[in-house]
């Protein structure tokens, strides 16, 4: 019984992590610390426009009279604010990278050590890639073939300067820098992220993916992602995430912002894999990131989908505010928690259209010490009639000391609408994996069946090349199952 | 910041003079009030920003002039008579006080003692754990004030391995407009002893009212008890009750909470399942009209293994009434081969009404089985037209459906006196 | 092609097999009968390697094919792989896997310890549909999460399917027979019969003499508190279920 009792003791998810090197970069990086003048020098960095100053300072100034939020479920050492590099960018021959071969070498090397070609000879067919490396992205490919289709994909800070119409338009429109302490934080100092607009009836043709690195110590990212589809467009967009180990904390403040016009449909998958400590819980990504997506016209979709493996402290709610007649929200959520990680996680679905309707469908899997919470909210206001909402919240512990949450919270103010909400934890049990290894499958084989079969509904929403990836990352995780 | 507790009215009129400490009280007693008063007159007012009172807003009650009733006066009005019922053991609580003495009718209550004044003072000392504690779901205000101004407390107990097939029913009745009460009931089952016991909360209509009460369970190892509620306040009325549950070795809680709610109502139970393989049963339904209020907080707590918890709220809403439902499941680490099952159902009738549930696990346990769920719905359309089909009036069809979805709690109180007792008319 | 020498083994610290001996050749059929509590099931635990079972001491030989192998050394699947199965009493439910894709996974992990090619996704599932054939089954079956909402017979149907899947050296079935009605057993029954062959052997437990009415078996052994006390032909489970168990075990008293 009690070799039994170790086998699903937890201790299997202690896969070392793949992508814990760092890249030896010569950096361009600002002093540590956060003042009106570091958020003048970001903006003057990146070449910006008067009104994009102007309004990163007025979100400095609402920052600074804020309170850090401070959960009861949730607890982290203290941040110090001005002991962080809010800028920092491999350096560049010249102004900045006119092409691929102008950025250094270690960064395109860093980034096909993670498999992520960007270099034009090598990407991946069907999908174009922004890498964005610390706080600049360093390489956007396929950008010709989608300029043809009048797709704009492209890094913020470019399209601030070449599309700043469309960018004081939405920037802010559904995650106002007022709306809580860190994306004010993100509104005041954001470096970069991806920009990407879809044009009236267009269907993106490929993949639109960013993948995020952290790479140099004591630095902050504060990315900031915009993603407008236009009426009757669709695009399905890709962000993947990693950061070396290293044995402090760092801090990843991002906000990205949706907006689905008439018609429209986005689809948008996280695979987050950020540096998670050590088993002892040294070190590690703050992820504390907004994410939001406005169905602001009639028959529009938003979905999320997301795979959250990695990270000290997770804190993050991909939600949809569902304003548009008939339109869609839906949130697909995949969470593993391994050694001390915290994760809170989980999605808000504001019904405010007629015949609104909201999926949400979220797995947590908590093993070692730790802890694994869902909180959510479906709130469903006077003026959506016949509101629909599915939520189905499981959990699966692996050993004994880990715990799993869920914390939802449904508010209804129309009598029209329908919601279920449906939750269940279970575990792993021996008698699963005997059984499972009496019909020869190895225990890694059994313990990553089971896991992929309790995840299968979030999995299968994933495009393909993600979900390979979402699968040989728990995998990943899971190495070293046996003894 | 929210404005300090002793700037109210409502604070200067309950506890404006030290009397609580004095008059008959036992010395004990007063010094947990000492702690209690200090802690009121720096608390302060919850309010939305306080998770336990999100939906629920208070601010109504701190401007009531309330009173303190401190004898009996008057005579039970003749419409609750049909409350008392026959072969029972029938305890008036008339506006807070215990009214006249207690007499146990027939050989069915042997073994059971029913006490109050100093004797069931003394009984409290004696269960002083369980008194002087404030479980998580207690509300640190509430269950300090009752504890302040409670006066005259009721122990119910049964002795070892005593079966009482009786029912004890308790009847608090409130006739007396701004009054402000404070039951204090301790009902003890020790080991192997099984009991049955209901208590009706009762009103004239209209009168606003503060009622406050709290009911300490402690059941032994393999002790039963049968436990009903049934709810027809004022609906300018405010209850904010606590029934606080300890569970010892393989003891069995069944019990059911009804109600129509109030101007607000707070139900707060908890119930600690602290002996290995004890059981409970914790069922509600609401059946709210106009503007009535009813927020129900459960909160099981699993600490022994091989514990079993099951949960069963339902509510049906018309007019412009609000539910709440707030359920939470704990299941400590130890707790293993825990079973928890909970359920919120809501059904809507009517444009106005507005329905808040958050039912929620936390668990610290690896082999164990939860499940929660809540629904939120409207009647059902095929349905209705199917008995419509089968010449049923549409009006009928509504009630039969209603009915059908209420019956579903009422079909799980086992106990056919408890049963009776909830369900007359 | 199986050798049990004294083996004694315990659960959860009480000793239930005390020093049981036997002996099975390829192509032969045993049964094992007994009273509840005799050491049945311990002894299919025990053989596929349930951690929760420890062997105290004893030894069991086991030759797929040429070699011998220290069974008891070996992890449940490496067991598996070389050819052990056991149809479980009570068949576990893993929720979320499709028994079709779980079948595969388990086919394919056996041909990659033999360093066989693993069989791809179409080419198994006509593989697995000739298999089900054999069984009676239907398609809805196979695409159902394993054993979860699965009636009693049906999961016994679904051992028998895995069974035929991975064609074993040496079947163990435990009580196979237990909870199905005549139809169901009749069914189980046909299929280990077509899965017979010179080459295999079977070792069937069982309460109740019905199942080896329709699986003929070469030997009959009774168990009893934890080693075997009688051995026989087919003839032995024929008398124990015309006289039960107690005149074997206390043989002294039955006389007086």
């Amino acid at each position: 019984m009690s070799e039994d009792k170790n086998i699903l003791n937890g201790s299997q998810l202690t896969g070392d992590y793949k992508y814990g090197f760092y890249a030896e970069v010569d950096s361009d990086t600002a002093p540590k610390g956060l003042s009106e003048d570091i958020v003048r020098l970001i903006s003057s960095k990146k070449g910006e426009p008067a009104f994009m100053l102007e309004w990163r300072l007025k979100a400095f100034r609402y920052w600074q009279g804020m309170k850090e939020p401070h959960w009861a479920n949730f607890k982290y050492g203290p941040i110090n604010y001005q002991d962080i590099r809010y800028y920092s960018a491999p350096k560049l021959r010249g102004d900045g990278p006119k092409s691929l071969a102008e950025v250094d070498q270690e960064v395109v090397k860093t980034f096909e050590k993670l498999g992520i070609p960007i270099s034009e000879q090598k990407r991946l067919s069907g999908v174009a890639v922004d890498a964005v490396f610390d706080s600049v992205s360093v390489g956007t490919t396929h950008q010709v073939e989608l300029e043809k289709q009048g797709i704009i994909f492209c890094p913020i800070s470019e399209a601030v300067q070449k599309h700043p119409d469309l960018v004081m338009k939405y920037i802010g429109s559904v995650v106002p820098y007022q709306d809580n302490f860190f994306a004010a934080l993100n509104s005041a100092v954001f470096t970069d992220g991806s920009f990407c607009y879809i044009p009236p009836g267009v269907r993106c043709p490929v993949e639109l993916s960013t993948y995020f690195r952290i790479n140099a110590k004591e630095t902050g990212q504060f990315e900031r992602t915009l993603i407008v589809a236009d009426k009757g467009a669709f695009v399905s967009y890709l962000e993947g995430c990693t950061a070396p180990s290293r044995d402090e904390n760092q801090l990843h403040a991002a906000v990205v912002e949706l907006v689905a016009l008439d018609d429209a449909e986005i689809k948008y998958s996280t695979v987050q894999n950020w540096y998670a400590g050590d088993k002892n819980g040294l070190g590690g990504i703050y992820n504390f990131v907004t994410k939001r997506g406005k169905c602001a016209g009639r028959n529009s979709k938003i979905s999320w989908t997301q795979v959250e493996a990695g990270s000290a402290i997770t804190w993050k709610y991909p939600s949809c505010i569902l304003q548009g007649d008939n339109s869609v929200g839906e949130f697909y959520s995949v969470a593993l928690t391994n050694n001390m990680m915290l994760a809170d996680t989980g999605t808000k679905m504001i019904h405010i259209g007629k015949n609104t309707k909201s999926t949400i469908i979220s797995k947590g899997i908590s093993s070692d010490r730790s802890h694994n919470s869902y909180r959510g909210m479906v709130k469903i206001m006077p003026s959506a009639e016949n509101a629909r909402n599915f939520s189905q919240c499981d959990s699966m512990l692996i050993g004994n000391n880990c715990s799993a949450n869920t914390f939802p919270s449904i508010e209804i103010g129309n009598n029209s609408a329908t919601m279920e909400h449906e939750a269940t934890t279970s575990r792993i049990s021996a008698d699963q994996i005997f059984y499972l290894q009496s019909r020869g499958l190895d225990k890694e084989e059994a313990i990553s069946l089971v896991i992929n079969g309790f995840c299968k509904e979030v999995f299968k929403t994933l495009p393909l090349e993600f979900s390979v990836e979402a699968v040989k990352l728990l995998e990943m995780k899971l190495e070293g199952s046996v003894g | 910041m929210e404005p300090l507790l002793s700037s109210t009215a409502f604070f200067s009129s309950l506890l404006g003079d030290d009397h609580k400490l004095q008059s008959g009280i036992p010395q004990w007693i007063r010094d947990y009030r000492r702690g209690d008063l200090d802690f009121l007159a720096t608390a302060r007012l919850p309010s939305f920003k306080d998770e336990e009172w999100l939906y629920t807003p208070l601010s109504p009650l701190w401007r009531q002039p309330l009173k303190l009733v401190d004898r009996l006066d008057g005579v039970l009005p003749d419409q609750f008579k049909k409350y008392f019922i026959e072969d029972a053991v029938n305890i008036l609580i008339y506006n807070g006080r215990i009214a006249g003495d207690i007499t146990l009718p027939d050989q069915s209550f042997t073994g059971v003692s029913i006490e109050k004044g100093d004797a069931a003072f003394k009984r409290l000392e004696a269960s002083r754990e369980y008194f002087s504690t404030l479980t998580p779901n207690d509300s640190p205000l509430f269950g300090r004030l009752n504890r302040v101004l409670f006066s005259d407390p009721l122990v119910i107990s049964v002795g070892r391995a005593v079966t009482s097939p009786g029912l004890i029913n308790i009847v608090n009745i409130i006739t007396s407009p701004d009054a402000a009460v404070f039951p204090r009931i301790m009902i003890k089952v020790n080991e192997g002893a099984s009991l049955n016991v209901v208590q009706s909360y009762l009103s004239i209509p209209d009168i606003a009212y503060l009622d406050l009460p709290v009911t300490d369970i402690v059941l032994d190892a393999g002790a039963r008890l049968d436990y009903g509620e049934r709810h027809l306040h004022s609906t300018a009325g405010t209850h904010i009750g606590a029934v606080r549950v300890w569970q010892k070795k393989d003891s069995t809680l069944r019990s059911c909470i009804l109600s129509t709610g109030a101007g607000i109502f707070r139900s707060n139970v908890n119930v600690i399942l602290e002996g290995q393989g004890a059981s409970a049963e914790i069922n509600g339904l609401h059946s709210l009209q106009g503007e009535a209020h009813a927020d129900s907080h459960t909160y099981l707590e699993h600490v022994a293994p091989n514990t079993t918890s099951n949960q069963l709220y339902k509510c049906v809403l018309e007019g412009e009434s609000h539910s709440v439902f707030h359920g939470r499941v704990f299941v400590h680490r130890e707790a293993q081969q825990t079973n928890s099952y909970q359920l919120n159902k809501n059904l809507l009738l009517s444009r106005e009404c507005r329905v808040d549930t958050k039912p929620q696990l936390e668990i610290k346990a690896d082999d164990v089985k939860c499940t929660h769920g809540a629904t939120i719905g409207q009647m059902d359309e095929d349905q209705l037209f199917y008995l419509q089909t089968r010449a049923v009036s549409r009006d009928e069809a509504v009630r039969m459906l209603v009915r059908g979805f209420m019956d579903d709690v009422l079909s799980r109180v086992q106990n056919p006196l408890v049963r009776e007792a909830l369900t007359q008319e | 092609m199986l050798t049990i020498n004294d083996l004694y083994a315990s659960v959860e610290g009480t000793q239930i097999l005390k020093g049981l001996s036997l002996k099975i050749n390829a192509g032969e059929v045993h049964a094992i009968m007994g009273p509840n509590g005799s050491g049945k099931s311990t002894l299919s635990k025990i053989l596929a390697g349930n951690p929760q079972y420890t062997v105290d001491s004893g030894s069991v030989e086991y030759d797929p094919g040429g070699r011998s192998i220290k069974l008891l050394e070996l992890d449940p699947d490496i067991r598996a792989k070389e050819g052990l199965f056991l149809a479980f009493q009570y068949p576990v439910e893993v929720p979320g896997v499709p028994t079709s894709m779980f079948l595969r996974s388990s086919y394919n992990a056996v041909c990659r310890y033999h360093g066989v090619e693993e069989m791809d996704p179409l080419d198994f599932d006509v593989f697995l549909h000739e298999k089900m054939k054999l069984l009676d089954m239907d398609d809805k079956f196979i695409d159902r999460a394993v054993n979860v909402d699965f009636s009693g017979g049906e999961k016994k149907r679904n051992e028998i399917l895995q069974m035929a899947v991975l064609n074993p050296r040496l079947a163990v079935l435990d009580e196979t027979d237990s909870g199905l009605d005549v139809d169901s057993m009749r069914l189980v029954a046909s299929g280990v019969n077509k899965l017979r062959t010179k080459k295999n052997a079977m070792l069937v437990i069982t309460h109740y003499q019905r199942l080896l009415d329709y699986i003929k078996p070469d030997f009959v052994h009774v168990l009893c508190k934890g080693r075997i006390i009688k051995s026989g032909g087919p003839e032995l489970a024929l008398e124990v279920e015309s006289r039960g168990y107690d005149w074997l075990i206390n043989p002294v008293g039955g006389l007086r």
